[in-house]
């Protein structure tokens, strides 16, 4: 179609420009014909001109030498309009003759202009003047004829072609008329054939479309071409794919009416907007039976205010404007029976649009029994949580990569554990503090002997003893998938069991010391004054004197190291009164810088500094007894820096653990850590003249006001003991 | 060295512009009472060639001098002598021979005459017969037919009454079959190249310039006579003319070949300069009169 109205309308197109152009080309015809017939004329004219001029030159000639003559000046005036005449005949274009023609011309001219030149200047015999004139005379008769000849044959040529020219213009101009009278009933006429063309098809496809819009898919086109013929099987085609559109509609729509009215879940359709936002339109069984009501009934209700419970009613709008916002929301909530019961439902809702209307589709579950068994599973899980928890052995349970998956509160307490889940929890990392599992590691055993172990284990990283039992997990296939630990702390139980032991050692040891001490004191106090009679001799020699004196000096050291060994076999009862302890090291400092064997060598430059908390409060304690400990301490850490060094001494408090903490410290010689151990036990000692009891009696003096004794010595030779005494630990000491 | 000549060449048309104007300027009184002038022309040739060849130079002194110029022709040499005062003519180029006729009637005036392309400013007369017509001295021409130009004429006329003088004839009317005035130069040579008369007399410029365009006159006719040279038509001016005018006249006439427009008027003419010109510069003319014999106060110049 499109290529046939491109073809009518370039066929207008080329009717017009082809008149047009006839038009155009007829009257640029006519004109110039009439043009060329205008000069004819005027060449006809010029050459009547130029005869009448020959003529009147002639005249001239003839009236020479009568009285009539005219002046020379008059004649010599025609002459050039003469000549003028002439030359114009040459300003036309002309054919070749013609032109040779019109040269001839002037060439006679020329030589009549010659004769008659010669006939007025000539003086000579009448004879020969009469021949000049005669012959001036002939060659203006011969110019004369000439000319006459052209004039004839101009005019009689120009009257043919006038003829011819005017028959042409009127055989154009009716030409014209009849084109000019043509043409708009041509247009008309193609203008109609066009329009019919567009106007047939369209009524067709007018007709096929309402056939459609009133439901008759069963209507087809046909007899149209071209484009039209295109949309007629496009529209066809549409029509079938409609049908069958329609068809698979009416199908889908039969699905989803058996799957909404035997669905298990409830489905409501409720509007979502205005005042009527929440009126149920449509429901279905399962909606009904699971509210108590008939289908019809709820039809007359409102989802919101009459089925949510009256805290969910209240949250409603919201949720509908959710909704409106293009949100698929999930909630759980509580609906009204008829009766009026409560029952939890899971409600799935959103959006649904449709002639322009908006609507809320809810899907309702009842989750009545879910619930139930969710808050069996809930309590379930929480006595076992705590019954986990409970246990004061730490548990973990670990997969095969030495994660702990999971972990009651005593391990992740014990441990310091971060919350599990969140991340890789190594456990040699939190229970050995390395970054991988020990070389020894027995747990790890199970992995290979699938078989549980147990074994205890003093861990330094805890600073602990642990009696762990580890158990292989399994899984499905009875493949090891990790193990579980149940460890205990025994610390508590291997000290105590540490200090009995000593205390048995101590007694044993003190009885032994006090037996051996009696049997030698009373000989040594026989030698001792045997000794002493001796000195009153009068005629011992100065030298056996000196002797004498060292053998005293001797034996009273042994009785001081007896003195000792009794007071530690036998140490005296604590004789408890409220200390402040701040008080009680600033006057054992200066008893001890006071001492003779310090101030003795008064070259050593010691710097001594106090830090001393005074917010301590006072504390029950024998000043006599700790005097005695912090002595010894001092007098260690002076005589370990025989160069001189820095003597610090440091107290502090812990108000939340209500505990004292005091440390004095030197930069003396240091403490190598494989005697760290023994250095509190009775009898060890470094120096030449030690009894080996200071630090013994020192700890034991500690512990029996309830406090504890370290030490630390770092790499920079600095030495720290620590005693750290509990208060309310000292009231119970005091109290037993 | 170019470029001085070119300064000097600047400096003299710059005077020359400057003097042009300063006559202008005196002869502006004279100027407004005189509208036009009349100048006489001779039938040198066929009166209307003579026309068409001084008409572009009247058109160029007109604009030059601010005054018509009006040509008129004379039918004869001697008609202007007659016809000067009756047809108000203020000068006209004049033929030598004219010209001392002119000046010893009228009292005319020299102003000033062309020098042709050859730097000639003269010219001589010419006897001449054809060839083939056997005549080759005075004996021969006895009852021959002699073509004279007019008897104001030096060329065509004076020179053969000087011949017929040289040769001891008195009344050449009697020794000749026919003698008659052709009127122009032009037709003195055609009537004896066609055979029209045995022998004829011209001024030997229109010889030539004719011979020129029309090979048979060199070959055809032959040369038995000329007369001295004598100078070649000039353009004089009656005595009582303005001063300013006659000096304008000169002026414009003798610088024409240094204005563009003048040597286009110039070629056209043929000649390649106006000269100056005094009465003095006919002394040949009065000596070949005075040879001849002739009274110039009471020649007849009448043609017989």
């Amino acid at each position: 179609m499109k290529k046939r109205i491109i073809i009518y309308l370039v066929g207008i197109s080329l009717v017009f420009l082809a008149g047009g152009i006839y038009i155009v080309a007829t009257i640029e015809t006519a004109t110039s014909t009439l043009d060329h017939l205008i000069k004819l004329h005027q060449v006809e004219i010029l050459r009547e001109h130029l005869l009448i001029q020959i003529k009147r030159v002639q005249a001239d000639l003839n009236l020479w030498d009568t009285q009539h003559a005219r002046s020379i000046d008059t004649i010599i005036q025609n002459m050039k309009q003469l000549d003028s005449v002439s030359t114009t005949c040459f300003d036309c274009h002309h054919a070749p003759i013609v032109t040779e023609r019109l040269k001839g011309l002037t060439r006679d001219i020329e030589e009549f202009k010659d004769a008659f030149s010669r006939s007025l200047t000539m003086r000579a015999n009448r004879a020969r003047v009469a021949e000049e004139t005669n012959k001036a005379f002939y060659i203006s008769e011969n110019l004369i004829a000439k000319v006459r000849l052209m004039v004839h044959m101009a005019g009689s040529k120009l009257s043919g072609k006038t003829q011819a020219t005017l028959q042409d213009i009127a055989r154009t101009k009716f030409l014209l008329y009849i084109l000019i009278a043509i043409t708009p009933f041509g247009a008309a006429g193609l203008g109609y054939l066009i329009i019919r063309e567009i106007t047939k098809p369209v009524a067709t496809l007018l007709t096929a479309t309402r056939k459609i819009k009133t439901g008759d898919l069963d209507f087809r086109m046909a007899g149209l071409k071209d484009e039209f013929g295109e949309v007629a099987t496009s529209f066809n085609e549409m029509a079938d794919s409609l049908k069958q559109n329609m068809l698979a509609i009416e199908e889908s729509e039969k699905r989803y009416r058996v799957l909404f009215e035997s669905a298990g879940d409830a489905i409501f359709l409720i509007k979502a907007e205005g005042e009527a936002a929440g009126d149920i339109v449509e429901a279905n069984l399962a909606a009904a039976e699971m509210h108590g009501y008939t289908i019809d009934e709820l039809l007359e209700l409102n989802l919101i205010k009459d089925l949510d419970a009256p805290e969910d009613s209240l949250k409603g709008p919201g949720r509908i404007k959710q909704i409106i916002n293009g949100e698929w929301i999930k909630a759980e909530i509580n609906h009204i029976r008829k009766d009026g019961s409560l029952f939890p439902v899971e409600i799935s809702a959103g959006l649904l649009e449709f002639m322009g209307q908006k609507y809320i589709l809810a899907i309702d579950r009842d989750i009545s029994a879910r619930k139930q068994m969710e808050n069996q599973i809930l309590q379930s899980k929480l006595d076992w949580e705590d019954t986990f928890n409970t246990i004061t052995d730490m548990i973990t349970i670990h997969d095969k990569d030495f994660n702990i998956i999971l972990a009651n509160k005593a391990a992740a307490d014990t441990l310091g554990l971060p919350v599990l889940g969140s991340g890789k929890v190594k456990c040699h990392q939190f229970y050995h503090g390395k970054d991988r599992p020990p070389d020894n590691c027995l747990s790890c055993d199970c992995f290979q002997t699938e078989a549980p172990v147990s074994f205890e284990t003093y861990e330094p990283h805890l600073d602990k003893f642990l009696e762990v039992r580890a158990m292989p997990r399994f899984d499905h296939d009875m493949q090891v998938k990790g193990l579980i630990h149940v460890i205990r702390d025994i610390t508590e139980r291997k000290k105590a069991d540490a200090a009995l032991q000593r205390i048995e050692q101590m007694k044993l040891v003190g009885e032994w010391a006090a037996g051996l001490a009696h049997e030698i004191k009373n000989p040594l106090a026989g030698i001792k004054i045997s000794v002493e009679v001796l000195l009153e001799d009068l005629n011992i020699s100065p030298d056996d004197r000196s002797i004498v004196l060292r053998a005293v000096g001797e034996i009273k050291r042994i009785e001081t190291l007896l003195k000792s060994l009794l007071n530690f076999a036998k140490p005296p009862k604590l004789e408890l009164t409220l200390i402040d302890m701040n008080a009680l090291l600033d006057q054992t400092l200066d008893f001890s810088l006071k001492h003779p064997s310090l101030s003795s060598s008064a070259s050593i430059e010691i710097n001594v500094s106090k830090d001393f908390d005074k917010n301590i409060p006072v504390m029950p304690a024998d000043p006599v007894q700790l005097q005695q400990v912090f002595l010894n301490l001092l007098f260690n850490a002076i005589e370990a820096m025989p160069d001189g060094g820095e003597l610090k001494i440091k107290s502090g408090y812990d108000q939340n653990a209500d505990t004292i903490k005091i440390e004095i410290s030197d930069t003396g010689k240091g403490i190598d850590q494989e005697i760290m151990n023994d250095i509190f036990k009775p009898f060890f000692t470094t120096k030449s003249k030690g009894s080996g009891l200071g630090l013994a009696i020192t700890r034991r003096i500690v512990e029996d006001h309830g406090g504890a004794i370290s030490v630390t010595s770092g790499p920079d030779k600095t030495t720290v003991f620590s005693i750290l005494f509990n208060i309310k630990a000292g009231k119970k000491e005091a109290l037993i | 060295m170019l470029r001085t000549r070119k300064m000097l060449i600047s400096l003299s048309l710059f005077t020359m512009i400057i003097t042009a104007f300063s006559v202008q300027g005196a002869g502006t009184e004279a100027i407004k009472q005189q509208a036009s002038l009349t100048i006489g022309l001779i039938p040198e040739q066929n009166i209307f060639k003579q026309l068409e060849r001084y008409e572009p130079l009247a058109d160029y002194i007109s604009k030059k001098i601010g005054i018509k110029i009006e040509l008129t022709l004379l039918r004869r040499y001697g008609n202007i002598i007659d016809n000067f005062a009756s047809a108000g003519m203020d000068g006209a180029f004049f033929g030598s021979f004219s010209y001392a006729l002119a000046h010893a009637r009228l009292g005319l005036e020299p102003v000033a005459r062309p020098e042709d392309h050859n730097g000639r400013s003269t010219y001589y007369g010419l006897i001449f017969v054809r060839k083939d017509s056997g005549i080759k001295n005075i004996n021969d021409m006895q009852n021959k037919s002699f073509v004279f130009v007019d008897k104001a004429t030096t060329a065509g006329y004076l020179l053969p009454r000087a011949y017929f003088k040289k040769h001891e004839i008195e009344n050449y009317s009697t020794f000749l079959k026919e003698a008659y005035f052709a009127g122009t130069h032009q037709d003195a040579i055609y009537d004896v190249l066609n055979r029209k008369a045995d022998i004829g007399a011209a001024k030997n410029t229109m010889f030539y310039r004719l011979a020129a365009e029309d090979k048979r006159i060199s070959d055809e006719l032959v040369i038995l006579e000329r007369s001295p040279d004598v100078p070649e038509n000039g353009l004089a001016v009656k005595k009582s003319l303005d001063a300013s005018i006659k000096q304008q006249l000169k002026a414009t006439l003798i610088s024409m070949n240094t204005d563009p427009e003048g040597m286009e008027v110039l070629k056209k003419f043929g000649a390649r300069r106006f000269i100056e010109t005094s009465n003095d510069d006919y002394a040949a003319v009065y000596r070949y009169v005075q040879e001849i014999g002739l009274n110039l106060s009471t020649y007849d110049y009448i043609n017989e």
